[in-house]
């Protein structure tokens, strides 16, 4: 296993490498300027290629690219001169608000996804089948700043008895509790659809085996049946959940916009706005390892579970 | 039989774990002191730093730096009744050569920093060295490159002693008061100490608040300063929370979050009245002026075309648009401005002249297309998906067809940095612009001025020698009254010559809960937040 590990962090090195060229090239043909932000427009040409200059942009791409890695592998992702900061200061204060909000919705998404395909997958051509193929449909279609702005109408500024965001960890667990709510709800909607309609899918499938009838044949209960069944549906609702989970750590830019959550994709987006290079190869290159090592995780785990797998990846 | 914990309960666990990790920082603010507390819902999409100068644009000066700092000059933000101009501030007086080039300030004295250290001259000379000697050990580039507008026209500035300062300029200049007003004074103690870095966390200025708490992207809250030189301040503690969505800053007044909310949806005004909120709004110098691409056709050397399409605008219909939160401009600043002229007419909505003046131009309907780039939002840009989509029906009305090129914010600044003169944004006919217009008259350089006060050429390609002979003589006249005779002058070639797209002014919008008291609001992008008062109504 421990090989297993070594042996796809060690695949995971190209893949980070050129996701940050290909995100370096990208934003070197957007159109705008780095020092747009940071001067008038009354400026003299000089004072522009002075802040040129110092934020490096004269020189040649390939050299700003090679400046900007030879810095990252001694762990300096450099200083933002837009937020006045150093870019991995703000990397470790977004991806920890985006990693509450992504936990929580993680697992209250797959938790109930899960328990609507099992429900539904055990369950075929029920009412439960049926309602859960409404939510399930309604969660994939319906946009999450659509459902964020609505919860927002009714549970912040209507009713009033919920906040409207902000990370506000520090002021005690009951208001952290509150403030996760609506983002949560919004941000887990997708989760937990395509959970369910996975794991209903994967039941099926499995209910269907012959191993199935020869269990009940063995005279052993729905219940135990239906914990075999689980058992082996597992596997693909385990790697969807790694994407899901890998994309709810990249933080969402509408949710954490709508509802004041300063996170990864809030940082990615105004970084990106403000031609904030430094952050945006910062945040991609976490966001990147992030997305490796949580599918790590997921092919492990799936190893774990499901011997087949244990096979296959050895 | 095994056990081993699920993967949900490993969620849950680690969940609990990050959560009572976050609490354990816990640093609750405490009750708000004698005043109330203000908490303001921003329409900028984070915290202004508070540097000197802060970003985030005028939002920053309004919320941050007119807070935390002081300039030598302050502008007059406590009444409603006329354009806020420069007044005593650190410097209780000056005085000025007949030739306006040496000024000599002095020093209001017993003044501290919020570190407890004095403000004397040495400050004063330590800043401007820290913002425009190369050489200094404190020189800061990144606040250099955005302060250097304000250091325009500084030659030279040395300590005559502990209580004045002389600053020389690079020539006859009448408005450098103007310019004082936005540069701050850091305490020189906390920058040598924290460096120019890491200074925003510790930020320390003469103003009447002290930042007591400031994380970026969440949050910073201000407390009074309970020492402050100029007058006693009322309101105890402001709360800043960045919120660059109309409809969350509007949950969030809603909800009793904040206090405060700048530009909520139009939409949502006369609902906002219901429920008893104030509504403030007023004329103010902001307005949306696009600019034509004078550096070639369809623009250059075509007066009638540009009469014609400022002839096409219906101002009314996007006024309605907007709920009217914007009304229609005349000219280029708004009546009441001080550069406002009466002498010519603005632009009426007239279909049938602008058809007229289309075809004297050259154009038959449907012979025209013009691409025009605005930005997708951004603070101080009203709702241009909105309004871009008015005018071009109103053109449409007149057989002009207009491509729309929305672009992000940085992009358009981008634009006015390179001049549509720049290979790559030369296919665009007219650009958006949003002028603080009239606010100070430094601010009508840029855009007026044949060649911009850096030595670039007017982004637009604008180019009148009689704007520049008039915007050069208003500069350089001791008498303020002097000084707008000659802008208002300049307005007038402006306006006769169709230099702008004439378009809407700003109503600056913003609704606070009844329970805020003893707010002004001024005709100005800034506010003075001394004497506000927040408790029951």
């Amino acid at each position: 296993m421990l090989r297993v590990a070594i042996t796809r962090i060690g695949m995971a090195v190209p893949i980070l490498f050129g996701v940050s060229i290909i995100v370096f090239l990208l934003m070197n043909v957007l159109p705008g300027s780095a020092e747009a932000g940071l001067v008038s427009d009354d400026m003299s040409a000089a004072e522009r290629q002075a802040i040129r200059d110092e934020l490096g942009l004269n020189d040649p791409m390939p050299l700003r690219y090679l400046h900007w890695l030879g810095d990252a592998l001694q762990g300096d992702l450099g200083y933002s001169a837009q937020r006045r900061r150093d870019v991995s200061d703000l990397l470790i204060q977004a991806w920890s608000n985006t990693a509450v909000l992504a936990i929580v919705s993680a697992v209250f998404g797959i938790s109930i996804g899960l328990w609507l395909g099992y429900l539904a997958g055990t369950r075929r051509g029920s009412l439960i089948d049926r309602v859960t193929g409404v939510l399930s449909l309604s969660g994939l279609s319906i946009p999450s700043f659509f459902l964020a702005i609505i919860l927002l109408a009714v549970f912040a500024g209507g009713l009033r008895i919920l906040p409207s965001g902000g990370a506000t960890l520090d002021q005690g667990l009951w208001m952290a509790i509150r403030s996760l709510v609506l983002p949560v709800l919004s941000g887990s909607l997708i989760t937990m659809a395509i959970t369910a309609r996975v794991t209903r899918a994967s039941i099926v499938d499995v209910a269907g085996s012959d191993f199935v009838e020869t269990l009940r044949a063995k005279g052993l209960s729905e219940f135990e049946v239906r914990r075999h069944i689980l058992r082996n549906a597992i596997s693909p609702v385990l790697t969807t959940s790694g994407v899901q989970i890998g994309a709810l750590l990249g933080g969402s830019v509408l949710v954490e916009t709508i509802f004041r959550w300063p996170g990864m994709g809030l940082l990615v987006f105004t970084a990106i706005s403000a031609r904030d290079l430094l952050v945006v190869q910062g945040a991609t290159l976490v966001i990147a390892v992030t997305f490796v090592l949580v599918n790590l995780v997921v092919d492990l785990l799936q190893a774990w579970i499901d011997p087949r797998v244990r096979g296959a990846v050895s | 039989m095994r056990t081993r914990p699920s993967p949900a309960l490993s969620f849950v666990l680690a969940l609990l774990l990050v959560v009572l990790a976050g609490c354990a920082s816990a640093q609750p603010s405490g009750p708000p002191p004698s005043g109330g507390e203000l908490r303001i819902a921003m329409s900028a999409g984070n915290i202004p730093f508070p540097s000197t100068p802060p970003n985030e644009g005028y939002e920053g000066y309004r919320f941050v730096g007119n807070n935390i700092y002081d300039g030598l000059t302050r502008l007059n933000l406590d009444q409603a009744s006329t354009l806020p101009s420069p007044q005593p501030s650190l410097a209780e007086s000056w005085t000025m050569s007949k030739d306006l080039t040496t000024w000599t300030f002095k020093l209001r004295q017993g003044v501290k920093f919020h570190d407890g250290t004095t403000f004397d001259a040495d400050a004063v000379i330590f800043q401007y060295d820290r913002l425009r000697t190369k050489t200094f050990q404190y020189y800061d580039t990144k606040s250099a490159a955005s302060a250097a507008a304000l250091f325009r026209y500084f030659k030279s500035w040395r300590k005559i002693d502990n209580r004045t300062v002389e600053i020389k300029t690079t020539k006859p200049y009448a408005w450098l008061p103007w310019d004082l007003a936005g540069i701050f004074y850091p305490s020189p103690s906390v920058v040598k100490q924290y460096g120019n870095n890491d200074y925003n966390k510790h930020a320390s200025g003469t103003g009447p608040f002290r930042m007591t708490k400031y994380v970026d992207g969440e949050e910073m809250e201000l407390t009074r300063n309970d020492d402050y030189w100029r007058v006693p301040v009322k309101l105890g503690r402001i709360v800043l929370y960045p919120q660059p969505e109309p409809a969350s800053r509007l949950s969030m007044l809603q909800s009793g979050e904040v206090d405060w909310a700048e530009v909520p949806s139009p939409d949502s005004v006369d609902q906002l009245k219901k429920e008893g909120y104030q509504i403030e709004m007023g004329k103010y110098p902001h307005g949306i002026m696009p600019r034509f691409n004078m550096f070639r056709a369809p623009f250059k050397d075509n007066l009638v075309l540009r009469q014609a399409l400022n002839y096409a605008l219906d101002r009314e219909g996007t006024a309605a648009l907007l709920n009217n939160v914007g009304y229609p401009a005349t000219e280029y600043v708004y009546d009441g401005n001080p550069s406002y002229t009466k002498n010519t007419p603005g632009y009426s909505y007239d279909v049938e002249k602008a058809k007229k003046l289309l075809a004297e131009a050259g154009y038959q309907p449907g012979q025209l297309t013009l691409t025009m780039a605005y930005p997708t939002g951004g603070s101080g840009n009203m709702y241009p998906d909105t309004m871009m989509q008015k005018l071009q029906a109103d053109f449409a009305a007149i057989g002009v067809t207009t491509v729309l090129k929305p672009m992000e914010w940085n992009t358009i600044i981008s634009i006015g940095l390179d001049g549509l003169q720049a290979k790559q944004w030369d296919d665009i006919d007219i650009l958006w612009a949003s002028p603080a217009a009239g606010m100070m008259p430094t601010g009508f350089s840029a855009s007026f001025f044949c060649n911009r006060p850096g030595g670039l050429p007017n982004a637009a390609g604008l180019c009148d020698p009689k704007i520049d002979a008039a915007l050069t003589a208003a500069s350089q006249q001791a008498d303020v009254a002097s000084q707008y005779k000659y802008l208002q002058k300049m307005m007038d070639v402006a306006l006769q010559n169709a230099y702008f797209l004439f378009w809407m002014h700003d109503l600056n919008l913003r609704v606070v809960t009844s329970n805020v008291h003893g707010y002004v609001q001024p005709q100005s992008w800034w506010v003075d937040f001394t004497q506000i008062t927040v408790g029951k109504d």
